[in-house]
């Protein structure tokens, strides 16, 4: 949201005032925030200092949730579900805990080589805990430049995609995990 | 008097020569030996107290010297000598009583000898009363000099504030008037009542002294000293009684003591015998007070008090001004309400905030736990003794409610849950004075007293979170209200019915009469011993999250599991170590097979070898070469490896018991929690009990309840589950089961109708069965309602089984009219729902005219499961028993083709064959050879018997069964997931479900429409947005119960953030809310393309026309005031959700 600038203070520069209905109507997009960040100096999450981890799906990377556990296992036995999609691999059994794997490649409609996977991504605990496979082992992303808009993206993707970073020519995209993967449940009954 | 002097005390010359001994005494000794001459001065002190006694009117310094002689007599007892400040003292006292004697007139005289009395007696001070009243005597010689002087009686003018006018001469033939002669009927309120009472009690205390000093007043052989002093007793008793009357509120009875004690003490002063009229007139004055103090409010009474104090027997009468003011002070008291009294000053109107149950932010967190796990119990008993009362009952239930009563409102007011604790505290006031009176409550009351306790235990309900507060609390604790206020006012008789003057008719929506309803519900559990009792009070109880016992859950499962993968691994190795043995005998058998081999070949190579010793033979001495040591060696070795492997066979034995015990600890542990989990199904007789007695009272029909099986236990998330749709099934057993009264009479039934509830387990299964002797379904109404709805056709034949079924389906109602407890058709096809969301089937029996049974079979649990691991093709799969009724061989019957489906034929049954391979993607192809060897289950659905074959049916046995996850949705046919002992993760299959869906996708597109599956039937979403938690939640529960889906946000924020995710198809909003308020909210709705047309409803209590304007012009469709009828809320969302249509691309999936 828009802070409120001090009275008589132009606050953004040259930004114009909305009117309240446009106010009203016109939630801040992507661009306006990072406009926001770039102004105002150091947001949260904009700061160069601030490191966070990626992964990859495909050419997308994708950053972890920082208020999130996540651990990298090996490969393990997924057992498969009957009536879901194709892009749900089934579940694993994790000490214990029955966690659901998501092919996010398929899911994303990225080309995919089968079998090259090496690795699963476990991402948060609990019965809230989602499994992805990956090929690579995360990687520390220093949090760089916001892109003033979001690339093209999946349509699943998008709607809970908030902002994009770029480090090293590397895209990075910082997305609402719980409401990404709500969707994508949602999505199974389809 | 002496005139020489210039003072009234004519014995001022002797008392003189005393005080001049006194003054010489001590400066003589001059302190040397002062010890000595205490004795000497308080010879002296006496002699002036003799001589000022002789005197009329120096009682005050009479007693000055008496207790100055004490305090000598005590120094010289003491043996010390005197300090020096009591030196001073004594040196000083006789010019104190010299001034005194001199001038009695002279401001301070009188209080400096009671100041110095007072300082010389600092070991036994005087009190404060003493000090009083003997400064009072002290002056008295100067108020009778002083109205010697006026020619006016002694007064007490700074004492007593009386009103002008009162005092002087009196004016005979003065009548007084009442206030009008109208008869007042106020009443002494409560809270002054029993002040009131103690007043009364002073007064026979008062009359003591009273007839002490007319009894010395009228005798002439009184000695004049004693009359005096008793008349001043009196008057002292006065002047308190008179203080206490102030204090209470009594201003008239307060200057009326004044006015008596005025006249006493002028009698006093007067020092002779009391006539007969004055004692005359002091003997009545008591009694008109307490007569008085009856009825303060009685104008006859206050007359005849003041008319008395104008009588010419007093020595003052009260004047005619004096008596008018008086007179108006008598008649209207201002009682002074204590604290307590006026913290039960009771309203007269109920607000939002008197049933609120918001819990203070700053509330004790450890309080609010204890208060939350006694209040069921509380309640529970309360409303067992109201109900006790309501069919009968005695005083004890009386006192049992009125306990407990006081004890939760005393929780409430603990804790600061203001709605338990208006409720209770007025609750609590109306048994008191049941208990007070030793009466019963009246039919009409005892109604109300069930109502407030079903609404206490709904509160309770709503503070623990079982369910929604309820809905009519403003109305029931107004209807308390009423009755408290009523008996405040002494409006009811004896036997607790209102007097005719305050019949009281409490308000009821359909305006029946109380007593009609209060009949309504008699319930029996069966047995005596079946009766539902609270939790026991003695058991201990902890309470623990859910979460932690799932957690446990899991542990105890994946130790199970764990214990069961090194089971099988030792098994492994202990197969592996018998294996090894047998190697080894192999071995040892081999090594002597080669030691004989070894031995023959030497006997063969001997007759060439030359002897080495030539004394024995070959044959009678064994040569033995390298060969045979290494033979020997081999086959040693394996017999000791074979000894060591019987060994390790033997420890792995050990070790496999002892992980079989481990094995059963582990169930045990697994059992135990999964019992922790289990409760008694009569934790929810008390709601199921309530719903009946509201349904009876709404509908004015009569039921009786009837319940077994009550100690049957259930999976308490099953059990919480269920509660809503029992409490539906009751409802609709009353409303359209039980026939009205005059109807069951004329078809010769009891006049209450009887609905027996069962709980009865049957193997892992619990069967619920609802059966009421009422009416039964009436089969032709719902076939005309299902033409009507185009379910079935006209020219088609539908079964009864079917036509019964029918009422399962969404909006299906056979009523025209919709009312409070029925007619939208929801009811039934949420208890469909619900039951089916529970892995369970709902069967439905009617005769019509003799009634209905419906018939729900529910698991125990749903944690875990019976099923039968099977395998299909290469994947192992858990079918869950629900239906399966027999497992037969595939060649006892035969599979064919027919009509494009397979069908398997067995005996003289043909059952459809249902496919599992399809579900896990294989062809469906049944090669016959395959079929006849293959295992057959036979599975019993809604509509009949299928056949479902597997390649091989392995095991049956409990299965925990798992959610696939917090992000995968409840998934057609697929039950779960459950982990075997290897860890391997199994899906299981609900055939009857996969059965469900195919077959709808095989029905009519109208039947489609109104599937019977609650995953191919979205259920309407609803947004409902308030910052109220109460207001919200009873608005969900509206919702609910009308067949929605319901999501809630606390402000529009929240609400816009919902709507983006989910796509709601109304939404009911409050108008004043934090951060974003209802009519920004619905500004955002309507420009936002894909919500500009959801409909909206906007519920507020600002009723002004401005903010009505508002709301409209800001896009609101309807805008309602709070409170509202649920019925016209209902009719507006019905109204608009059918013509609301979403923008396409707007839906999202559900």
């Amino acid at each position: 949201m828009i802070n409120d600038p001090q009275p008589g203070a132009t606050g953004l520069g040259e930004k114009k005032w909305l009117s309240p209905v446009q106010a009203l109507t016109h939630f801040i997009r992507s661009q306006q925030v990072c406009d926001l960040t770039e102004s105002s100096g150091d947001a949260s999450g904009c700061s160069a200092s601030c490191t966070r981890y990626g992964f990859r799906v495909g050419n997308i990377g994708l950053l972890l949730p920082a208020d999130k556990l996540s651990e990298v296992i090996g490969d393990a036995v997924i057992h498969p579900i009957p009536t879901t999609p194709a892009w749900f691999s089934g579940l694993i059994n994790l000490r214990g805990n029955l966690i659901s794997v998501f092919d996010l490649e398929r899911l994303f409609g990225i080309d995919h080589e089968q079998d090259k996977r090496q690795f699963l991504l476990i991402v948060d605990r609990g019965d809230k805990a989602v499994g992805i496979p990956i090929k690579e082992l995360p990687q520390a992303v220093p949090m760089g430049r916001c892109l003033g808009q979001l690339p093209v993206l999946p349509s699943i993707l998008r709607p809970h995609t908030r902002l994009a970073y770029v480090h090293e020519k590397d895209i990075w995209l910082d997305f609402d995990f719980e409401g990404l993967f709500s969707a994508v449940g949602i999505q199974m009954l389809d | 008097m002496d005139s020489v002097n210039g003072t009234p005390f004519p014995w001022f010359t002797d008392a003189q020569e005393i005080l001049a001994a006194l003054e010489e005494l001590l400066a003589a000794d001059a302190r040397r030996d002062a010890l000595k001459s205490l004795a000497r001065y308080a010879a002296l002190v006496e002699r002036l107290g003799v001589l000022a006694g002789q005197g009329e009117d120096c009682i005050g310094l009479q007693d000055v010297c008496m207790l100055y002689q004490e305090c000598l007599i005590q120094f010289e007892t003491r043996g010390t000598d005197l300090k020096h400040n009591e030196y001073e003292q004594l040196a000083s006292w006789p010019g104190l009583v010299r001034s005194y004697l001199k001038s009695p007139v002279a401001p301070g005289s009188a209080a400096a000898l009671v100041e110095h009395l007072e300082a010389f007696r600092s070991g036994a001070p005087l009190s404060e009363e003493d000090a009083e009243m003997l400064k009072m005597l002290l002056e008295l010689p100067a108020q009778k000099q002083s109205s010697a002087a006026d020619g006016a009686s002694p007064s007490f003018g700074g004492e007593v504030d009386v009103p002008s006018g009162v005092g002087g001469s009196s004016m005979p033939g003065d009548g007084l008037q009442g206030p009008e002669g109208i008869l007042s009927t106020h009443e002494i309120p409560r809270g002054a009542q029993e002040l009131v009472e103690l007043l009364i009690k002073e007064l026979p205390l008062l009359a003591e002294s009273q007839a002490r000093a007319l009894e010395l007043g009228l005798s002439a052989a009184t000695d004049p000293d004693v009359r005096q002093q008793a008349f001043d007793i009196y008057a002292e008793h006065l002047t308190r009684f008179s203080d206490a009357a102030a204090a209470v509120g009594f201003e008239g009875l307060h200057y009326l003591c004044g006015h008596i004690r005025k006249n006493v003490l002028a009698l006093a002063a007067e020092r002779r015998v009391v006539y007969a009229t004055e004692a005359d007139v002091l003997a009545q004055w008591g009694p008109r007070v307490r007569h008085y103090l009856d009825a303060p409010y009685d104008p006859r009474v206050c007359s005849s008090l003041v008319e008395s104090m104008r009588s010419t027997g007093w020595l003052q009468p009260l004047t005619a001004d004096g008596a008018e003011a008086l007179l108006a002070l008598l008649a209207e008291p201002q009682f002074t309400q204590d604290e307590e009294a006026s913290l039960s000053t009771r309203p007269q109107k109920v607000s939002a905030d008197d049933i609120s149950l918001a819990v203070p932010e700053d509330v004790n967190v450890e309080l609010l736990e204890a208060m939350l796990q006694e209040l069921p119990k509380q309640t529970q008993e309360l409303s067992d003794a109201i109900q006790n009362l309501a069919r009968g009952g005695t005083l004890d239930d009386v006192r049992v409610a009125q306990r407990l009563a006081h004890t939760i409102k005393g929780a409430g007011n603990t804790v600061g849950i203001r709605g338990l604790a208006v409720l209770t505290h007025h609750l609590e006031d109306i048994l008191l004075d049941l208990a007070k009176r030793e009466v019963l409550p009246s039919r009409a009351m005892s109604a109300s007293l069930l109502n407030a306790v079903d609404c206490l235990e709904g509160m309770c309900e709503g503070l623990i979170g079982s369910a929604s507060p309820p809905r009519d609390a403003q109305a029931v604790v107004q209807e308390i209200l009423d009755w408290a206020g009523h008996i405040d006012r002494q409006d009811l008789k004896e036997d607790g019915a209102l007097t005719g003057a305050a019949a009281y008719s409490p308000s009821k929506p359909d305006g029946r009469s109380p007593e009609v309803l209060s009949d309504g519900v008699r319930e029996s559990t069966g047995s005596p011993e079946q009766s539902p009792r609270p939790m026991d009070a003695m058991t201990p109880m902890v309470r623990v999250p859910a979460t932690l016992l799932d957690d446990l859950l899991r542990l105890a499962g994946e130790t199970i599991i764990l214990t069961g993968q090194v089971h099988e691994r030792l098994r492994a190795t202990i197969r592996q170590a018998h294996v090894m043995q047998e190697q080894c005998t192999r071995l040892g058998e081999l090594g002597a097979e080669l030691e004989r081999f070894i031995d023959i070949s030497d006997l063969n190579s001997d007759r060439k070898k030359p002897v080495h010793n030539a004394d024995f033979d070959p044959l009678e001495m064994d040569q033995y070469s390298e060969l045979h040591t290494h033979s020997r060696i081999l086959v040693e070795t394996a017999a000791d490896a074979g000894a060591m492997g019987g060994g390790v066979i033997e420890s792995l034995s050990h070790l496999d018991d002892m992980l079989v015990s481990q094995g059963r600890l582990n169930r045990e542990s697994q059992e135990s929690l999964l019992s922790a989990r289990m409760v008694p199904v009569k934790t929810i007789l008390p709601r199921l009990q309530r719903a009946v007695r509201q349904t009876c009272r709404l509908t004015g029909k009569q039921a009786e309840i009837h319940f077994s099986g009550i100690e049957t236990l259930m999976d308490s998330d099953v059990l919480s589950q269920l509660v809503d749709p029992l409490m539906h099934v009751l409802r609709n057993a009353v409303d359209h089961g039980i026939e009205a009264p005059t109807a069951r009479a004329n078809a010769g039934k009891e006049m209450a109708g009887t609905i027996r509830l069962d709980f009865i387990r049957e193997g892992n299964n619990i069967v619920v069965r609802c059966t009421d002797d009422g009416a039964g379904l009436d089969l032709q109404a719902i076939h005309r309602k299902a033409e009507e709805m185009g379910l079935v056709s006209r020219d088609r034949e539908i079964s009864e089984e079917e036509l019964k079924r029918l009422i399962f389906k969404p909006n299906f109602s056979t009523r025209s009219q919709t009312t409070q407890t029925s007619g939208r058709g929801i009811g039934m096809d949420v208890v469909y729902g619900c039951v089916l969301n529970l892995r369970g089937s709902l069967t439905v029996q009617s005769q019509p005219g003799k009634g209905c049974v419906i018939e729900a079979r529910l698991p125990l649990t749903m944690i875990s499961t019976h099923a039968l691991l099977v395998r299909v093709d290469s994947h192992l799969l858990a079918i869950g028993d629900r239906g399966v009724e027999q497992i037969l061989h595939g060649g006892d019957g035969e599979l064919r083709r027919f009509a494009d489906l397979w069908i398997f034929h067995v005996g003289e049954q043909t059952y459809p064959v249902r496919s599992v391979r399809s579900v896990l993607g294989l062809t469906e192809d049944y090669p016959s050879a395959w079929a006849s060897r293959c295992p057959v289950l036979l599975v019993r659905g809604e509509v009949g018997i299928c056949a479902v074959f597997v390649d091989q049916v392995l095991e049956g046995r409990d299965l925990v069964v798992k959610k696939l996850g917090a992000y995968v949705p409840k998934l057609p046919g697929i039950m779960g997931v459950t982990i075997l002992g290897d860890g391997a993760v199994v899906p299981v299959l609900d055939v009857l479900e996969l059965w469900q869906i195919a077959h709808q996708k095989q029905m009519t597109p109208n039947t489609a429409a109104y599937g019977t599956s609650d995953r191919a039937r979205h259920l309407p979403v609803a947004l409902v947005v308030d910052d109220s938690l109460s207001a919200r939640r009873a608005l969900e529960q509206v919702m609910a119960d009308a067949g929605y889906d319901v999501s809630a946000a606390r402000d529009g924020m929240e609400a816009v953030e919902l709507i983006e995710k989910m796509r709601p198809d109304i939404v009911l909003a409050d108008l004043e809310m934090p951060r974003m308020n209802g009519i920004e909210l619905i500004a955002h709705i309507r420009a936002e393309e894909t919500t500009s047309s959801l409909p909206v409803i906007m519920i507020s209590s600002r009723s002004t026309r401005k903010h009505r304007e508002q709301a409209m012009a800001a896009g609101v469709n309807v805008y309602l005031t709070k409170p509202f009828s649920e019925d016209d809320l209902l009719d507006h969302v019905q109204s608009l959700s059918s013509s609301y249509a979403k923008v396409p691309g707007a839906e999202v999936a559900r």
